[in-house]
């Protein structure tokens, strides 16, 4: 697997372990509605790459379920792309412009999508986090609400990007809007990264301490080491889900809920 | 290198094993944040015009109706904050923002010798500008608050300059989405002059149907109380006939 490093001072590239839920929120049960999240991840690139996303379809759009699939297929399928070529070795500047890339190509994706059914774009509306990790280099591409978190080898937590808000609660920004493009955060940076976690909005106010804006460790350490102790995905992936699903998150959040874990190892 | 980096992230320190006996609900914690409000003034005409067929009576049970159909929707219930203003005897904040467990609708009496109605969207206006100041400093998020309407009337013992100034202003905050702010006319209220205050077309409650207003103001809140959307919340425009002359 290092057969190809180029030297001793290039990281050694990680092995990921990924697991992700998706669950649809009690609000959709109820109205009929499909689950409008999505997630998608590759874990097993050359060169230890990871590549993934989540994305939150809009309640009030008809198709957002097809919209944060495309969304979340198609950036992590661009991604990957331009990413069979490269080496272990990526500088910060390439990996953001490849997050960049990958969510103008998500996004044009849907405006063909929506072409295609005669649709307007706004009814596939969406929104979409965009994690990629190549050895120690980490880049972020985020429009709308939802977030990503970090935790180094040092076990510091930090969140990668700041859910995204307007004056009011339930206004966000989408990947289909006009503007989209002026609200998306889009950053690079070296890290010591441990394990990520993405997740959208619907667990959002349960998972980061609204006052500090950071992650809750209650939350995020134990669910980490219980992930370490977990050999058989199928089964964790389903106790996910049902964490999801249980009344301590319905009762608070009647949403969507999605989230992906990533530990390194 | 060798070392397992769960040892670095705190609280790792048990015995691995023994974690997966635990159910994985039981081992996770919640963040404890409060939750985001969504604001709502009722802004009731108590001048003594309302006593005509007891309308004030039926107002009366219609905001306790408001009460029970909000308390039927566990997050609504958390998240709505219901605040009354009147306007007849001067202006008078009848009940300051409340959650629906600590709402007792006060009950109100059409004593007011006047409808200073101008006076009363001013007050409405300061009181979520308020209410948003003090969410803010808490670090709470807040949906957009609404502000409802009921009037038998037209402004009156108020200067032409005061219906004017909240006429602007209304309009102002409505376009900077400040504000979504809705009248309903109970019989003898003046249509015509209420919709050029009211950015929003005034509509006319059927009757006094204030039950079906209040069954439709509360199941419109809880709608708000969980949309994420960038647009605006649709109304339900089959219900909204229950009550109004549409």
């Amino acid at each position: 697997m290092s057969a190809d490093t180029p030297s001793d001072t290039t990281p050694r590239p990680h092995e990921w372990h990924v697991l992700s839920a998706s669950v649809r929120g009690t609000s959709h049960i109820r109205a009929g509605l499909p689950c409008q999240d999505s997630v998608y991840s590759h874990a097993d690139l050359p060169g230890g790459a990871l590549i993934a996303a989540v994305a939150d379809g809009a309640g009030s759009a008809p198709l957002s379920d097809i919209g944060s699939s495309l969304a979340a297929r198609e950036s992590v399928e661009a991604a990957r792309l331009s990413m069979l070529h490269t080496s272990a070795n990526v500088s910060e500047g390439y990996l953001r412009a490849t997050a960049h890339t990958s969510v103008l190509v998500a996004r044009s994706a849907l405006h063909s999508e929506a072409r295609r059914h005669g649709r307007n774009v706004r009814d596939f509306a969406t929104t979409l986090i965009l994690v990629i990790v190549v050895g120690d280099v980490l880049a972020t591409a985020q429009i709308g609400d939802g977030a990503a978190v970090v935790v180094d080898r040092s076990g510091r937590y930090s969140l990668l990007t700041t859910p995204q808000r307007g004056e009011y609660a339930n206004e966000t920004h989408f990947l289909t809007s006009a503007n989209a493009l002026e609200s998306l955060q889009l950053k690079a940076e070296t890290i010591d990264l441990s394990r990520l976690a993405m997740f959208t909005d619907g667990i959002q106010n349960l998972v980061l301490d609204a006052a500090t804006g950071t992650p809750h460790a209650p939350f995020f350490t134990p669910l980490f080491r219980w992930m370490d102790s977990q050999a058989d995905d199928c089964r964790a992936s389903a106790s996910l889900e049902a964490l999801l699903a249980s009344p301590k998150v319905t009762r608070r959040s009647d949403d969507d809920v999605t989230l992906l874990i990533a530990s390194a190892s | 290198m060798a070392t397992p980096e769960s040892q670095n992230i705190p609280g790792s320190d048990d015995a691995p094993e023994s974690t997966a006996d635990f159910a994985l609900q039981d081992m996770v914690e919640f963040a404890d944040n409060p939750e985001p409000r969504c604001p709502c003034v009722l802004l009731l005409d108590t001048s003594i015009s309302m006593n005509a067929n007891d309308a004030i009576g039926a107002l009366n049970e219609g905001i306790q109706t408001f009460k029970s159909e909000l308390e039927k929707d566990d997050l609504a219930a958390l998240r709505v904050e219901v605040a009354i203003i009147t306007f007849g005897n001067g202006v008078e904040v009848a009940q300051d923002f409340v959650t629906v467990d600590q709402f007792n609708p006060p009950v109100l009496e059409a004593d007011g010798d006047s409808t200073p109605m101008s006076q009363g969207i001013q007050a409405a206006l300061d009181h979520v500008e308020g209410r948003k100041q003090r969410y803010r400093e808490s670090g709470i998020g807040y949906y957009r608050p609404w502000v409802f309407m009921i009037t038998d009337g037209e402004p009156t013992g108020e200067t032409w300059d005061m219906v004017n100034a909240a006429t602007e202003r209304l309009a102002r905050e409505e376009s900077d989405k400040r504000v979504a702010f809705f009248a309903a006319g109970v019989e003898g209220a003046n249509m015509e002059m209420l919709s050029q205050i009211v950015p929003r077309t005034p509509l006319p409650l059927k009757g006094l149907a204030f039950n079906e207003l209040f069954v439709w103001l509360s199941a419109s809140m809880s709608q708000v109380s969980r949309s994420r959307t960038d647009d605006e919340v649709q109304l339900d425009t089959d219900a909204l006939k229950d009550w109004a002359a549409i």
